[in-house]
């Protein structure tokens, strides 16, 4: 039997959360953009008075102001939109426990199971959607399938506030005519090279030959042909199944170049605090460190190093980035963006050599006083109490290091492995 | 990566509130008002405001609550769960918002 896959896309997110909070955006240009002051100055969201103006996500807010000069920016608030995000996922949570976020604003469910209390797929759309709209203030857009791929392609179809269904009786109708740039995974290279094949719609790819799709793509081919002719088989997956996590980091553009040892120093003292909080939070230590530097012509450079025991430890974690950063960067430029990653992740407990080099009392007071400091943070604030070094630039050390940007991206479609079912497609046609 | 890392002012003054206990709302907004609130936490789990004490200072009992919703406030700007309040025969919607803070519709003239 067809599985009932909806997939529910927030309309300009960011932008109407803020527009929620502050009535007076209802009527006027708006975008979410980064803060220029900070030198963060592109548009991640705006609302779709702007959007009819030109204003294109990514923009640099200049170039937004351009094309509409009467615009409001309002700085983002990250912990904001995670709060709403997870209110809207109680709502659908009340409906199935297949859920699948695909960032912060986009989900897919599976209510295959409870279409016999709650009625078909169209149904549970729009009583979701109008849940969303009354309980949060938010619009969405919603597509109703029997695969994942055609329910994206479904909530893409009509915005703001749409449902729109392809079933089995009009997707040849409805789906068939768009554009094949629309699935995901045709970006615009592999578009490029349909369209060398004659090749402009989705109808078009579901009606060409697989196995000459595989000779050209590979296996991607197959599977832009299951994508294409509504066979993609990918589960949605359960709720809070997220994957494993690989590596834990944190990187920022400073709120000025840096321009000496001193404020790579700083700047990666806030950077390792904030990673190696996260890595004692979720009980992990670390043995790859990582360093990543931007400079102010956008050129960057990186590199890791495998160190002896696995660390959580923030002064031993900035020890090695500050090696790492010395070792790839010679101050040809300043510096605009920074980062730190802590990858081979371990469990906090696993036993250790301990070096000769290296006292275990001292490691031990010194993850003592991190978790000190966790604790009065906790408490008193992320400012309460601070490293010494971070007094000698205010403005650099006001960068608040703790936001929650690991948790943002989209995972990717592929993440649990090619599950779409693909391979049989060229069997069933032999 | 990174992007959404921002530059906050830090401005500390008086006690440090948490975080997560700054009201959702800086800008100005009319129609929004935050009012201190006592309430009761039932043993089934369940919470229910008694009093709020308006922006003057005079307290107001709840007598009755009609209904409890997730509801999202267009006029006053916001989103939380809401009561429906019955003070001095005048029915009210009082919101919280899941974050220890607790507001109402503000009427204006305008």
């Amino acid at each position: 039997m067809d599985r009932t896959i909806l997939h529910s896309d927030c309309n300009c997110y960011y932008a109407s959360v803020e527009m929620l909070h502050q009535p007076k955006l209802w009527d006027i240009p708006m975008a979410v953009g980064g803060d220029p002051e900070a030198r963060h100055g592109i548009i991640l969201t705006a609302n779709y008075i702007a959007k009819r103006r030109g204003v294109k996500t990514g923009m640099a807010l200049w170039q937004a102001r351009q094309v509409c000069p009467e615009i409001t920016f309002v700085p983002p608030r990250m912990d904001l939109y995670i709060k709403f995000s997870r209110m809207i996922r109680e709502i659908y949570s009340e409906y199935t426990d297949l859920i699948e976020p695909f960032g912060l604003d986009e989900a897919w469910l599976d209510t295959s199971g409870s279409c016999s209390v709650k009625g078909d797929g169209m149904r549970i759309a729009k009583e979701i959607s109008g849940r969303i709209k009354k309980e949060i203030g938010i619009t969405v857009s919603v597509g109703v399938s029997w695969n994942k791929i055609y329910a994206k392609l479904g909530s893409d179809y009509k915005k703001p506030d749409a449902i729109t269904e392809f079933s089995r009786q009009n997707y040849r109708e409805k789906a068939f005519p768009l554009p094949a740039g629309d699935l995901l995974y045709v970006g615009r290279s592999t578009q490029r090279k349909l369209h060398n094949l004659g090749i402009t719609t989705i109808g078009e790819l579901a009606g060409t030959d697989p196995a000459l799709l595989q000779r050209i793509f590979g296996k991607v081919g197959l599977m832009l042909y299951a994508f294409a002719a509504g066979l993609d088989e990918t589960p949605v997956s359960p709720e809070h199944t997220e994957a494993p996590v690989k590596s834990i980091g944190n990187s920022t553009t400073t709120p000025r170049d840096l321009t000496c040892d001193e404020d790579v120093k700083l700047v990666l003292y806030l950077l390792s605090e904030s990673v190696a909080k996260r890595c004692r939070e979720n009980g992990f230590a670390g043995q790859v460190i990582e360093i990543y530097v931007r400079d102010n012509e956008l050129y960057s450079v990186g590199r890791q190093r495998k160190i002896a025991v696995p660390t959580n430890i923030s002064h031993e974690i900035e020890a090695v980035a500050m090696e790492l950063f010395h070792e790839v960067y010679h101050w040809h430029r300043p510096i605009r963006s920074i980062g730190v990653r802590v990858a081979d992740l371990k469990p906090e407990s696993i036993p250790w050599q301990i070096s000769l080099f290296q006292s275990p009392e001292q490691r031990e007071k010194l993850l003592a006083a991190d978790r000190a400091a966790d604790d009065i943070r906790r408490r008193f604030g992320f400012h309460a109490v601070q490293r010494g070094i971070m007094y000698c630039d205010r403005y650099l050390s006001s960068l608040n290091a703790s936001a929650d940007d690991h948790m943002i991206h989209p995972h990717s479609y592929l993440e649990r492995g090619n599950r779409t079912g693909a391979e049989k497609i060229l069997h069933l046609n032999v | 990566m990174g992007v959404y890392d921002y530059h906050r002012e830090i401005t500390v003054t008086g006690p440090v509130t948490l975080y997560e206990k700054m009201p959702e709302v800086t800008a100005d907004n009319p129609y929004k008002a935050y009012v201190d609130v006592t309430a009761r936490f039932t043993r089934d789990g369940e919470l229910v405001p008694l009093s709020l004490t308006w922006e003057d200072g005079r307290t107001y009992e709840i007598d009755r609550v009609r209904d409890v919703q997730r509801l999202a406030s267009r006029k006053a700007g916001g989103a939380g769960i809401c009561y429906f309040c019955t003070v001095r025969g005048q029915e009210i919607q009082l919101f919280y918002e899941m974050n220890g803070l607790w507001f109402v519709t503000r009427k204006t003239d305008d």
